[in-house]
């Protein structure tokens, strides 16, 4: 008797062994990716693109809704403000958990009156002209990357899991980076920090994030600073009038409706 | 029995164990489970002075200067009267290569401006009213000069229209370009607006068009699985508009009207003006379109009734003075039909656009002197193309064009003809600078037309371009009859 409990406080420790591992790197971003938790949500974003002396500035607002069984499909559309020149542009995305299937994305050209699909072919281009990817404004699956914890580390005085993503191997040729190196908040999830490495593994710009703010409940990054030290460029950006869950209406996510 | 007991204790006094320890370990094990999110007053989160610990923006310096204009606020509101107001000074320089010929140098004022006015019932929606107007004042000496189709001042409206947006409906009316067609260049079912007889060729591969008063509305139709997204679009204009004819002297006045205008001042017959249509609600053109989103599919169906936009010219002997009888040659527009399908799909990095228009009994001019000048023939046109992104910024945009023409031994037109549009483009320098080539390359005897251009923006508001327009091919050719008319442009745009 005395060794069935021996072996019973064995398996009791073993699985408390067990119960100790530290979170995989998929764990922590399958927890970051579920932050958001809201069915909809309303922005406006201002951007200034700084280049020495010379600064851009651009203005957009952008609507987005979950769809879907488990709300992972989600309905974007963005209509820029500012500059000038593409005032009242207007992107609508729609994109599909399902790794296989393609995001249907249509653009409303309004010096051309012309709503005109189009495809994720320029998702390595510069949005806007600024620091950021397009792909970088994206929805990124979590399983389009493989994630590594690779440690923890203190950013800006607050602990982070430190996780090396790097694109799956069927992923690589749509993606600007090798890899991104991503400081995860340890209490609320949410990025402090990512380091993007360009296609021959080297340091390609640093994106830091704060302005951190519970919104209806939802811890929500409000500004950040994506840094390219090669071009000698950053791009401050930051987010304001959010709101979440106000029920958008399904129209405002139609090809129907990026025309003015 | 003792053992049994003293069994049956032991093992109950292990499972308590289990018990506890499983109950210690919980809180250990796994990330955050199904726990409420952090939180600042449940002192989830560690506040400093100025907001939650690690919050490298919290003291807002870095933020304060570019970012106290906030954008208007997003929720909604009862009532609103929302006006902005755009536009751009540009002056535009065309210099014939020929002859060294400047024939355009347009200065512009353009200014557009949108309101709206309504209940907004949920965020992020527009006024259910709103108007657009968009207008200019062109200065254009050197085209005055040349012909008759430029005034050297000239203050116009150019779109104008009311938008009526209910839930699950709307309707825009006044002037208006709107296109219904998913090909680059060549759009056999854009067949609404007219081309811009002042200024044809938007770029080497686009033609330029006018809008015209229409009425459209739009029906959000329901969706059944599969499909995602169905409209019902209906077009009414109440006058039909059609291409203008250019004024002698004009930079694009083709060869062949040139010559018919020589045939006429020599006496050989007499060119009547252009026939437009003039009977409101009488020659009025419709369209419909019944459009559907499935599976990455962007399908259109479409039927038009209206006028021909490129005239046909009608011969017609009347008599004259005595038993003499006199050979009129009158631009006629005729009625016709369409009908056709278009589509888009997306492709990875690509995108696949088409669309196919038969045209029942369109007329078409004929090779001889026979009376009436043309007949009414079906003619088949498609077009099937394809873009895609290489790298990061290399767009490859190509298109191949068909039509088919029955009974053409009797036509101006080939049974056959065929050819493709291109445009290829890269952005260089940070993507401040954009260049590349564009054009539409005939392989039946139309000519090609051929563009290179780089496009430089300075800061949020300047543009400054320049590109270098050729043509070639045969006189009676749609691009060849433009041999002449190789062009430099130098633009520029300051936008507002």
């Amino acid at each position: 008797m005395i060794r069935m409990t021996i072996s019973l406080i064995c398996m009791i420790l073993l699985s408390a062994g067990i119960g100790h591992a530290e979170p995989t790197g998929r764990d922590i971003m399958l927890k970051a990716d579920e932050v958001d938790t809201s069915r909809d949500a309303a922005m406006s974003s201002r951007m200034v693109i700084e280049r020495g002396s010379l600064k851009l500035q651009r203005s957009m607002e952008s609507l987005t809704k979950q769809y879907g069984k488990n709300l992972k499909d989600e309905r974007t559309l963005i209509r820029f403000v500012e500059p000038a020149d593409v005032h009242d542009t207007a992107y609508l995305t729609w994109s599909y958990d399902d790794p296989e299937r393609e995001d249907d994305m249509w653009v409303y050209l309004p010096a051309e009156s012309l709503v005109r699909r189009i495809s994720g072919g320029g998702k390595k281009g510069a949005f806007m002209r600024s620091d950021l990817a397009n792909e970088d404004i994206e929805d990124r699956a979590v399983d389009d990357d493989e994630h590594t914890l690779t440690g923890e580390e203190n950013v800006s005085g607050t602990a982070c899991y430190v996780i090396e993503s790097v694109p799956r191997p069927e992923l690589k040729k749509d993606t600007n980076y090798s890899k991104r190196v991503q400081y995860i908040r340890k209490d609320l999830y949410l990025p402090a920090k990512i380091d993007y490495y360009d296609k021959r593994g080297k340091l390609l710009k640093t994106a830091t994030f704060g302005g951190y703010k519970q919104i209806d409940g939802i811890w929500t990054v409000t500004r950040f600073l994506y840094e390219t030290p090669r071009r000698k460029t950053r791009t401050l950006f930051q987010r304001s009038n959010i709101s979440y869950n106000q029920g958008l209406d399904d129209a405002l996510f139609l090809q129907n409706n990026l025309m003015r | 029995m003792i053992r049994a007991i003293t069994g049956v204790s032991v093992i109950s006094r292990a499972a308590r164990i289990l018990v506890l320890l499983i109950s210690l370990l919980i809180p250990l094990t796994g990330v955050r489970g199904d726990e409420s999110p952090p939180d600042v007053e449940a002192e989830d989160i560690d506040v400093s002075g100025n907001g939650i610990t690690g919050d490298p923006f919290a003291d807002d310096s870095l933020f304060s200067s570019d970012f106290t204009n906030e954008p208007a606020d997003t929720e909604a509101q009862k009532s609103r009267v929302k006006l902005d107001m755009h536009g751009y000074l540009e002056s535009r320089n065309r210099l014939r290569t020929g002859d060294s010929r400047l024939v355009s140098a347009r200065q512009r004022l353009w200014l557009e401006a949108q309101a709206g006015y309504g209940i907004v019932e949920t965020i992020g929606a527009e006024p259910p009213f709103r108007f657009f107007v968009s207008g200019a004042v062109d200065l254009d000496p050197a085209a005055a000069d040349l012909s008759d189709d430029h005034d050297t001042a000239r203050l116009y409206l150019e779109e104008a229209f009311l938008t009526v947006d209910r839930p699950g409906w709307n309707v825009v009316i006044g002037r208006k370009i709107h296109r219904i067609g998913t090909g680059d260049g060549i759009n056999p079912l854009d067949l609404i607006n007219p081309i811009d007889y002042r200024d044809p060729f938007a770029t080497g591969r686009s033609d330029a068009r006018l809008p015209v008063l229409l009425g459209l509305a739009t029906i959000n139709l329901p969706v059944p699985e599969p499909f995602q997204e169905a409209n019902l679009d209906v077009i009414v204009v109440p006058l039909a508009e059609v291409n203008r004819l250019n004024s002698p002297g004009s930079a694009w006045e083709p060869p062949g009207l040139q010559k018919l205008r020589a045939g006429h001042r020599e006496g050989a017959y007499i060119l009547e003006d252009q026939k437009e249509p003039d009977r409101v609600f009488e020659q009025t053109e419709v369209a419909v379109r019944l459009a559907a989103t499935l599976s990455g599919w962007d399908m259109s169906l479409i039927g038009f009734y209206g006028y021909l936009d490129s005239p046909v010219f009608e011969r017609e002997y009347r008599s004259g003075s005595g038993a003499m009888q006199t050979l009129h040659i009158t631009p006629i527009h005729p009625d016709f039909s369409a009908f056709g399908f278009a589509f888009a799909k997306g492709l990875d990095r690509s995108t696949l656009r088409g669309e196919l228009a038969v045209k029942p009994d369109l007329p078409v001019m004929t090779k001889d002197e026979t009376m009436p000048g043309f007949s009414r023939t079906p003619v088949m046109e498609g077009v099937l193309g394809i873009d895609r992104t290489f790298g990061t910024n290399l767009y490859v945009n190509l298109q191949y064009f068909l039509i088919h023409t029955w009974e053409a031994e009797y036509l101006i037109s080939d049974t056959w003809a065929h050819g493709i549009t291109y445009d290829v483009h890269d952005s260089f320098l940070q993507d401040d600078l954009e260049a590349g080539v564009r054009g539409i390359v005939g392989f039946t005897g139309q000519g090609w037309s051929f563009e290179t251009y780089a496009e430089y923006q300075l800061a949020d508001d300047w543009l400054f371009q320049g590109s270098l327009l050729l043509f070639e091919g045969s006189e009676s050719g749609a691009y060849g009859q433009f041999d002449g008319n190789d062009m430099v442009t130098l633009r520029v745009r300051y936008s507002f």
